[in-house]
């Protein structure tokens, strides 16, 4: 800044400055310049184009409270600072040929609701206005930006209800719109304070400086208004820590040539590609845009019009960047050639852009491999992969004609299911036991009536509304595929059957329906799990496992999800064999032959080849991948009811105890023996048994395996799944006869408060239980100091048996917190669900990062 | 005393309970703001009368309980329905509906690039507006049911709800902005607007809501 433009006052060094330029600030003192005066400051030292602007620092919202008013030389600095941005634009203000308009906006150090936002234009009154006409020529656009500027200080400063100042400048509008000569602006003045004396007594200061001050005291009247102070000691935010004031000048994308206005993202956030993306609305301002006066070009067109000025753009996007270290959005206008950044916020994105633009940052070095991780969320990860249609079916059917239309794509999912015109069929229906499960409601439209429906359909689609319609925001609320307003659509209630264009559907039959597309297709479309990967993707899960080493397994049942999986990146499946059993309908013969062991029978003996026979494709399918076998677990029921667990330990009590039968355990060892010679397989293999408690237990599962697995390829290694807190605690003991040692986290923490299994898997109560603050922590989520006592007890077991490996089971959505702390707690095999390795990548190589800075 | 069902208080239950659906005694207590021995009183006559059923504890209205709400609505609000005053304020409803609505839409999700994307709440700057938007348009409705209440006091309980649920949200709890299993602003919101085009005999256009 010239020398000659500098404040008078230099701030002290003591005493924290009331007032700054946008040039004098330290970015780094966000406690004095609030956040957005920050983050101007900060793009005003790093040369990027910033409208100038001065910044009423939370020094003065302190002072104001202290003595309950503005300082009384407050104003005489301003007056100053003013006086800098008039020689900076060449405008005056409150004074023409060419009046200086300011913004007002708050800014607080944190965001908070109920503060004051921004008032726009100050500085009008009837005689800017009217100069302002003139310069512009436009008088239209005089008085529109005037109408706006009383319109929001009548509402925010003066209480006044908005619509007011509308309906009194309505027909005065409407004329210029005509004649730009037939109204003059003092006329829409007189027009706008009357309506606003008449709505709240009061009306907009004409002079220019008290506008300011009026609009500076409503910004620390916000700081303290109710919602505010309710939010800061929610959340234990200071009372004195105030709030900031940016005053800055005004541009204008309307005038000259070449000038527009336009918001960008530096990257496409949709795919995350390395373009610019948005749009520029040539010879015109952000309101031009919503009333549609204007329509808007892609900033690839507008480029191509003024490669100047877009060159130049695309520079400031680029380091805007390199500040935010990420992809940011950008509200910008152009005034007569010249380019103005109003607004940059780091970008929201698709979940496919955020992991597209991580690796990219990483490649091109804006980011570390710790900082490169810790810019995706794990639901961005989640997102992913979530499934959908497979692609060639979709084509396939679009080609067939099964396309029906669309509507409203309301809330995104891909989901298939039979029609059910109303809500208690659909619940119904959803319920039976007919395999029939997914549902999808078809309605004109919703209301609270079809909350069940909607709750237990897996899609909704209705003919009315739009995307904000009761379907569409409950279908959000609940995570559900919803399309709304296919208005081709109509039902006949009476008859069960709806009708697109000339089809008829009858309920109970098939349709598919995409979420976000608002596509509808007849009949169902194979689903297929997400992770459509990219070479991006892969290079950052691929970082993730260097810096991580961890062995993620996951749990899966068919050679189908299997492959899934492997393709997802873990490194090792984990499988039940009584899923195995239960799916091939072999679990009653198991039974029956582990109770006829009791008479002497040889049937367990004969099971040997029918397991072999289900197990070998599926070690055939794991290649050279890690292969986990649970044994089948009669002891506790996680099938208890299709196993008639209580009616089995009648007739064989001893089924209630790991080794109980020791044919079992022997019978399933040798056949995954026979199965790995069969299968070729060329990984390595584990036999693990739960619900052990001792070290001589283990030591005789050991001597048992060994002797089963016979002296072929097959070492199997053998381990136990630790779900008991006495179990957990001789986790050492037990760990030196065991080649690895699983800890499945949710029976235990469940066994150790004394919970049902299932308990941890529901939300409601368990939440609930937590808001009456009945339990400090969410057991699902963190572990307390006793829980981290026992985890620690077992972690502990690879301390002093070096050759044993430790590892555990986590059920459903990973959370990032216990991902963390088993992580440190030194776990490094972890079983979890197919859909989560990804996640699980992502987690355990952003928690290796952070533990060893030396990646960061 | 036999139930005299076209009491306010009586049609103030068995309207909660049509409009949740399956509820119980608490949570009709909560939502009329009748007192708990009360709301019970009222469900034993109700049940007598066969308007509604209940199975463990919870309560649903039975068919005659549905046509007899309609009925009841006919004949206590049928005066008000031509009245000019209602009908200027139904017109002052509409667009706030929409409004209410378009807010919570922004709640849950975000425009990125013109497509619209789950909002994961990271951006508590963006939410915080949201969040004041909404403010606002409950405040706005407050005027509005405080108008309507001069001549349907019952309906004056959506104004309590509406700020009860506000409070939640502002204390942290952020299901109670547009959660649909609990007493959330969204929640509130519907059953007011079903409410209200009961007493008015109107039915939903579904215009945007």
């Amino acid at each position: 800044m010239p020398a000659a433009d500098a404040p008078p006052v230099a701030p002290d060094q003591q005493q924290p400055a009331r007032v700054l330029t946008f040039e004098a600030g330290d970015h780094h003192n966000v406690d004095l310049l609030g956040g957005k005066g920050a983050g101007l400051v900060r793009m005003t030292a790093a040369g990027l184009p910033v409208p100038p602007g001065f910044i009423i620092t939370t020094e003065v919202c302190r002072e104001r409270q202290r003595e309950g008013r503005l300082p009384s030389d407050l104003l005489d600095e301003i007056a100053r600072y003013m006086r800098v941005l008039e020689g900076r634009t060449g405008r005056g203000f409150g004074h023409g040929p060419a009046p200086l308009l300011v913004s007002v906006r708050s800014g607080a150090p944190v965001s908070m609701p109920g503060m004051m936002e921004t008032i726009l234009n100050l500085g009008l009154n009837a005689q800017t206005a009217e100069a302002l006409a003139r310069e512009t020529g436009d008088p239209l656009f005089s008085a529109t930006v005037f109408v706006r500027f009383m319109r929001m200080y009548g509402e925010i400063v003066l209480g006044a209800t908005g619509e007011a100042v509308d309906r009194a400048a309505a027909p005065l509008l409407a004329t210029l719109r005509d004649r730009p000569d037939a109204v003059s602006m003092r006329a829409l003045s007189d027009a706008c304070q009357a309506a606003l004396r008449e709505d709240c007594g009061d009306e907009v200061p004409a002079d220019a400086f008290e506008q300011v001050a009026g609009a500076i005291g409503a910004v620390f009247d916000s700081w303290n208004s109710r919602r505010a102070i309710t939010y800061r000691n929610f959340h234990g935010i200071a009372h004195d820590l105030g709030t900031a004031v940016v005053v800055q000048a005004m541009v204008f994308g309307n005038l000259g040539t070449p000038s527009g206005t336009g918001v960008a993202f530096s990257r496409d956030p949709l795919s995350g590609e390395p373009t610019l993306f948005g749009e520029f609305l040539e010879g015109g301002q952000g309101e031009d845009v919503v009333a549609g006066t204007l329509t808007p070009q892609k900033i690839a067109q507008a480029a191509a019009r003024f490669p100047e000025l877009f060159a130049e753009f695309e520079g400031v996007a680029r380091r805007l960047e390199e500040l935010y270290r990420d992809v940011v959005d950008i509200e910008f206008t152009v005034e007569r050639g010249k380019l103005f950044i109003l607004q940059v916020r780091s970008a929201k994105r698709t979940a496919q852009a955020a992991l597209r633009i991580a690796a990219d940052f990483l490649t091109e070095m804006r980011l570390s491999e710790a900082d490169a991780l810790r810019s995706v969320t794990l639901a961005q990860v989640r997102q992913v992969g979530r499934p959908g249609f497979e692609p060639a079916a979709v084509a396939r059917a679009k080609s067939e004609g099964r396309l029906l239309g669309s509507g409203i794509g309301a809330s995104p999912g891909q989901v298939s299911g039979r029609v059910a015109l109303d809500p208690d069929r659909a619940e119904a229906a959803a319920k039976g036991s007919n395999g029939a499960g997914s549902i999808i409601l078809v309605r004109p439209t919703t209301s609270p009536h079809d909350l069940h429906g909607m709750i237990a359909a897996r899609g909704i689609l209705t003919s009315l509304g739009g995307a904000t319609s009761h379907a569409a925001v409950v279908a959000r609320a609940l995570n559900k595929a919803c399309v709304v307003g296919c208005d081709r659509l109509t039902i006949d209630a009476e008859k069960r059957r709806f009708r697109l264009d000339q089809t008829w559907f009858d309920e109970g039959d098939e349709i598919s329906i995409d979420g976000a597309t608002g596509e509808l297709f007849a009949g169902a479309l194979p689903v297929v799990p997400g992770g459509a990967s990219t070479p991006q993707i892969e290079a950052l899960l691929a970082v993730a496992d260097r810096l991580a080493r961890c062995r993620i397994f996951a749990r899966v049942a068919t050679t189908a999800q299997i492959a899934t999986a492997l393709a997802c990146g873990a490194t090792g499946v984990a499988i039940r064999l009584g899923d195995v059993l239960t799916t091939s309908g072999k679990l009653g013969e198991f039974i029956d032959a582990a109770l006829a062991q009791r008479e002497g029978s040889s049937a367990v003996v004969q099971m040997a080849q029918t397991l072999a026979d289900l197990l070998a494709p599926l070690l055939a399918a794991s290649g050279h991948a890690d292969f986990a076998l649970r044994a089948v677990d009669l002891a506790t029921g996680e099938a208890t009811e299709l196993l008639r667990t209580v009616d089995l330990f009648a007739r064989e009590p001893r089924l209630a105890l790991p080794l109980g039968v020791p044919e079992l355990i022997e019978v399933q060892v040798r056949a995954m023996a026979l199965a790995i010679e069969r299968a070729g397989y060329g990984g390595s293999a584990q036999f693990i048994v739960r619900h052990i408690n001792d070290p001589s237990e283990m030591r005789e599962l050991r001597r048992i395996a060994s002797a089963a697995s016979g002296s072929g390829r097959a070492a199997i290694a053998a381990g136990a799944t630790m779900t008991s807190v006495h179990g957990a605690l001789l986790a050492s003991e037990i760990g030196r006869h065991a080649d690895v040692l699983w800890l499945e986290a949710r029976s235990l923490i469940a066994n150790a408060h004394g919970y049902p299994s299932t308990l941890m898997l529901t939300a409601d109560p368990l939440d609930d239980y937590l808001r009456r603050g009945l339990l400090s922590a969410d057991p699902r989520t963190t572990l307390d100091e006793s829980m981290t006592r026992l985890f620690l007890s077992v972690a502990g077991a690879a301390v002093s048996n070096p050759e044993c490996r430790i590892g555990i089971r986590l059920s459903g959505q990973l959370s990032e917190q216990m991902v963390a702390t088993l992580f440190r707690s030194g776990f490094r095999s972890f079983i979890v669900d197919p859909d989560e390795v990804r996640v699980a990548r992502v987690a355990l190589g952003r928690e290796a990062a952070a533990m060893n800075p030396a990646n960061g | 005393m036999s139930a005299d069902v076209s009491d306010e208080k009586t049609y103030a239950v068995l309207t909660a309970i049509l409009l949740k659906k399956v509820s119980d005694a608490s949570a009709l207590s909560e939502a009329t703001g009748l007192p708990l021995d009360d709301t019970g009183r009222i469900l034993g006559e109700l049940e007598k009368r066969q308007a509604v059923f209940s199975m463990n504890s919870s309560v649903m209205a039975t068919e005659s309980g549905t046509a007899l709400v309609k009925e009841i609505a006919a004949r206590n609000y049928g005066e008000l329905r031509g009245d000019p005053e209602l009908e200027r304020w139904h017109a002052r409803f509409e667009p706030l509906n929409r409004q209410f609505l378009s807010a919570v839409t922004a709640w849950q999700t975000v425009d990125v690039g013109g497509t619209k994307l789950s909002n994961d709440h990271s951006d508590s700057e963006y939410d915080d507006k949201v969040r004041s938007r909404l403010d606002g348009l409950v405040n706005k409705m407050s005027h509005l049911l405080e108008e309507i209440g001069a001549k349907v006091p019952r309906l004056l309980r959506y104004r309590d709800r509406l700020n009860g649920a506000l409070d939640k949200s502002y204390a942290g709890d952020s299901r109670f902005i547009s959660d649909v299993r609990v007493d959330s602003l969204h929640t509130v919101w519907f059953e007011m607007h079903e409410d209200v085009l009961l007493v008015l005999g109107k039915e939903r256009t579904d215009a945007g809501g």
